[in-house]
């Protein structure tokens, strides 16, 4: 009976709403700087997750010596690929920024893929086996629109490609559709004279 | 600014939305302390089990929804044996994440494996009865008597009687309840601590003149049920009472629901806490919508109605929220924003 009681603890009275908003990460990439983007990460996730040994407390010149390891993780968790083939990323720790008042640490991501001007795709998978409500916002900002997309554990991978392109080729192809008619004129009126 | 909040929460049913702008980076001093450890997270020797109801616990209390994700993935680990008592934590995370129907599903399978399983009863009757699937909670209630949990069994019988009743079945509810609470023989704390909440909370309903005495001998019982300190607060806010609602949520974890009570009680007494309060609960909300989690719309929209004086935006978020909960505090919200959205209209 004790045992029943105890277990029924657990859910005894309703929860409290939550206090503490669930692990996200945010990522900003622009098209300006297609090669790169920047991850904001909460410390807590890092050091929970991440570090070999969890201190009581942390500095940032700490955090700052262990930015080698942990940039390993995060780039173990963030896949940057162009059709198949992955493309070598690197990270670098740049500082802290603050969401609802809680610090995360800012990472500089940059990677090389074989074709400038092929678009890439990035495939996120941080954190989710630690924290299964753990979530990541994509901010794409391009010169001529901008998204916010959420991504989840069955988030399949998201394209990182500049909003232009679309226009340069409807460029390419009226100006194509242009040259087509200029011949035809020029050849009628050729034929005519 | 709070049009833009509205705004951006109303159209949190869309996944994607405008790019937002990135808050600024900055590099600080090499000493400056940037993080401490979590309490919850000192390493103790626990199987995974325990560690699974400990995380669920710490984040029921303190309402850490890092702890809940935490447990899940440790419950999600496939190499993990599985056990009935195991999906009954499945069903309470799937209960804390507001995924009732398929906590109700996890729940109904174990009992069809083993209906003498008093946890998977007591969270099956907690999911039927926020769902306001009346047969169904009465059916786990009528369970938990068999299983010899009487005063529980006798506190969800009469909560659901006032629930589906008029006033005077609410006050025969109340009346049963508190007989049985006086002549329950030798209940354990726990019952009593469940028992002296649910009363408090019928007491509140019929608007008894003892209703806060009842909420102070639960909260004797139990001092770390915030659930009957954020009623008792607001029961307090209701009448008048802003100094004493800020009393009995002091030393309670700044949670969504009890920072939008000391907001409201700072507004009461026109303390100047109020505006930092209530720009901090919007960032909350605002980061809520950004991530569409839809476990702050009884708190957003509250929000909207009792501090931005937004009622048409409060009404949307109230109807949703009730689609997906249907207790008392749900209801009443929600028949709050129709009035208030019909007056100004």
């Amino acid at each position: 009976m004790k045992t029943l009681c105890l277990s029924l603890f657990v859910c005894l009275s309703m929860a409290v709403a939550q206090a503490h908003e669930a692990s996200t990460s945010y990522l900003y990439w622009h098209e300006q700087h297609p090669d790169s983007l920047r991850l904001d990460i909460a410390v807590t996730d890092l050091m929970v997750h991440f570090s070999a040994a969890v201190p009581e407390q942390l500095s940032w010149s700490e955090l700052q010596s262990l930015s080698g390891p942990l940039g390993q993780h995060l780039l173990a968790g963030l896949q940057i690929q162009q059709g198949e083939t992955a493309c070598p990323s690197t990270s670098e720790l740049v500082g802290i920024t603050h969401y609802t008042g809680e610090v995360f640490a800012s990472w500089q991501i940059q990677w090389r893929c074989p074709n400038t001007l092929r678009s890439t795709r990035l495939s996120y998978r941080l954190l989710f086996a630690q924290d299964a409500l753990h979530r990541a916002i994509l901010n794409r900002e391009g010169a001529l629109s901008s998204d916010m997309q959420l991504l989840g554990r069955t988030s399949p991978p998201v394209t990182l490609a500049s909003t232009a392109w679309p226009l340069i080729a409807l460029a390419i192809i009226v100006f194509c559709g242009a040259m087509v008619l200029a011949i035809r004129r020029w050849r009628r009126s050729f034929l005519d004279a | 600014m709070a049009r833009a909040f509205t705004l951006v929460i109303v159209a949190s049913c869309s996944v994607t939305l405008g790019a937002a702008p990135a808050p600024p980076i900055t590099t600080p001093d090499d000493t400056r302390i940037v993080w401490r450890q979590p309490d919850h997270h000192q390493s103790v020797t626990e199987d995974r089990y325990s560690k699974v109801r400990r995380l669920i616990e710490w984040s029921r209390q303190h309402g850490d929804l890092r702890a809940l994700g935490q447990a899940q993935a440790l419950l999600d680990d496939k190499a993990l044996p599985q056990s009935l008592d195991l999906t009954v934590l499945r069903a309470v995370i799937a209960q804390r994440n507001h995924e009732f129907a398929y906590a109700q599903t996890l729940l109904l399978d174990v009992l069809s494996q083993e209906p003498t399983h008093a946890q998977a009863n007591f969270t099956l009757y907690n999911v039927a009865f926020v769902q306001g699937n009346i047969a169904l909670a009465r059916s786990a209630c009528a369970q938990l008597g068999a299983l010899r949990f009487n005063l529980i069994e006798r506190s969800c019988h009469f909560n659901l009687m006032a629930l589906t009743g008029d006033a005077t079945a609410a006050r025969l509810a109340f009346e049963g309840l508190h007989h049985a609470l006086r002549t329950s023989r030798r209940p354990q704390p726990i019952e009593r601590a469940w028992a002296s909440a649910t009363l408090a909370e019928l007491a509140a309903t019929i608007n008894h003149p003892k209703t806060e005495q009842f909420y102070l001998q639960a909260l004797a019982l139990a001092n770390n049920d915030h659930y009957s300190a954020a009623s008792l607060a607001d029961w307090y806010l209701t009448h008048g009472k802003p100094s004493a609602a800020l009393a009995t949520l002091a030393d309670r974890p700044p949670s969504d629901r009890l920072d939008l009570l000391r907001l409201i009680a700072y507004r009461q007494l026109n303390s100047p806490s109020a505006p930092a309060l209530q720009q901090q609960l919007a960032q909350r909300f605002q980061a809520a919508t950004m991530r569409d989690s839809e476990l702050h719309l009884y708190e957003q929209a509250r929000f909207l109605l009792d501090v931005t004086g937004e009622p048409e935006a409060a009404l949307v978020l109230a109807e949703r929220n009730f689609e997906k909960q249907k207790e008392r505090a749900d209801r009443a919200l929600l028949e709050r924003a129709r009035q208030v959205t019909a007056a100004v209209q």
